[in-house]
């Protein structure tokens, strides 16, 4: 199994975009994951996210969230990171304001392989230490390398 | 001597499932209320919510016996009893079946006293 380092390209990681809305931090992780791989319609990919969005929150604590989907239109999955800075303050009340997303899109027949993908991806994000050297990447590149290294 | 472990899925069963196990001759067992993991991960955790629909056809909460053994060939009785009840264990959603060896135990009702 490829791992989250495989998936997440360096040119689909933002450090500190000008967006200060999820919907549209989204919106552009989804278009930047549609400039290295081909996906047929990003709104339609954007919309699954939000719907799922809609649910319920994926924000997992500690200023992590993890919006996801999975969705007919693609046929692999990737991931997609933005590093947030000031924090978002659109967290549900006492949750810490989110300063790293990670947005994993997936075909729906890999549910499995999104889980745990999701899984992993949940388990390293409670590493405060590992939260702290994402927060203070100097650029995409080193976020790349944080999130390689920690997978191992 | 062994431990059986049944998880059964479908707690309708579990009255058939426990005539079984009095038949085949477990004379005792212990049973707990259980939940699978999928179940809960996604109805109680909400990063795992969008997957509730991969849970469709799965039973909420489930049974789980114990029941040490002092004879292997109960288990085999057991085993083939259940299978008439609950359908192929093999079969998705069906239910969990093992045993583990057990070296020693105390507190354990004498055969001839257990009901």
């Amino acid at each position: 199994m490829d791992g989250i380092g495989k998936r997440l390209l360096p040119e689909c990681i933002l450090i500190d975009p000008k967006e200060r809305e999820m919907e549209l931090i989204i919106g552009k992780m989804v278009e930047h994951m549609a400039m290295v791989k081909t996906i047929a319609n990003p709104a339609l990919v954007v919309h699954a996210v939000l719907k799922r969005e809609a649910l319920c929150s994926t924000d997992v604590g500690f200023g992590c969230a993890i919006p996801h989907a999975h969705t007919s239109l693609l046929d692999t999955t990737l991931i997609a990171a933005a590093r947030i800075s000031p924090p978002l303050d659109i967290s549900e009340t006492g949750k810490t304001p989110i300063s790293l997303i990670f947005l994993m899109v997936g075909p729906e027949d890999q549910a499995g392989l999104h889980l745990k993908l999701l899984s992993k991806l949940a388990r390293l994000l409670h590493d405060s230490e590992f939260r702290d050297k994402l927060n203070s990447a100097r650029d995409a590149k080193e976020f790349h390398k944080l999130v390689c290294l920690k997978e191992g | 001597m062994k431990l059986l472990v049944f998880v059964l899925n479908n707690e309708e069963y579990l009255e058939e499932v426990l005539e079984a196990y009095v038949e085949a001759g477990v004379t005792g067992a212990t049973i707990l209320d259980s939940e699978g993991m999928g179940r809960f991960l996604t109805y109680e955790v909400p990063l795992f919510a969008g997957f509730k629909e991969f849970m469709k056809g799965n039973k909420p909460y489930n049974k789980t016996i114990f029941s040490v053994v002092r004879d292997d060939s109960v288990i085999k009785r057991v085993k083939s009893l259940i299978d008439g009840i609950v359908g192929d264990l093999n079969t998705p959603g069906t239910g969990i079946m093992f045993s583990l060896p057990v070296d020693w135990a105390s507190g354990l009702v004498p055969e001839n006293e257990e009901v």
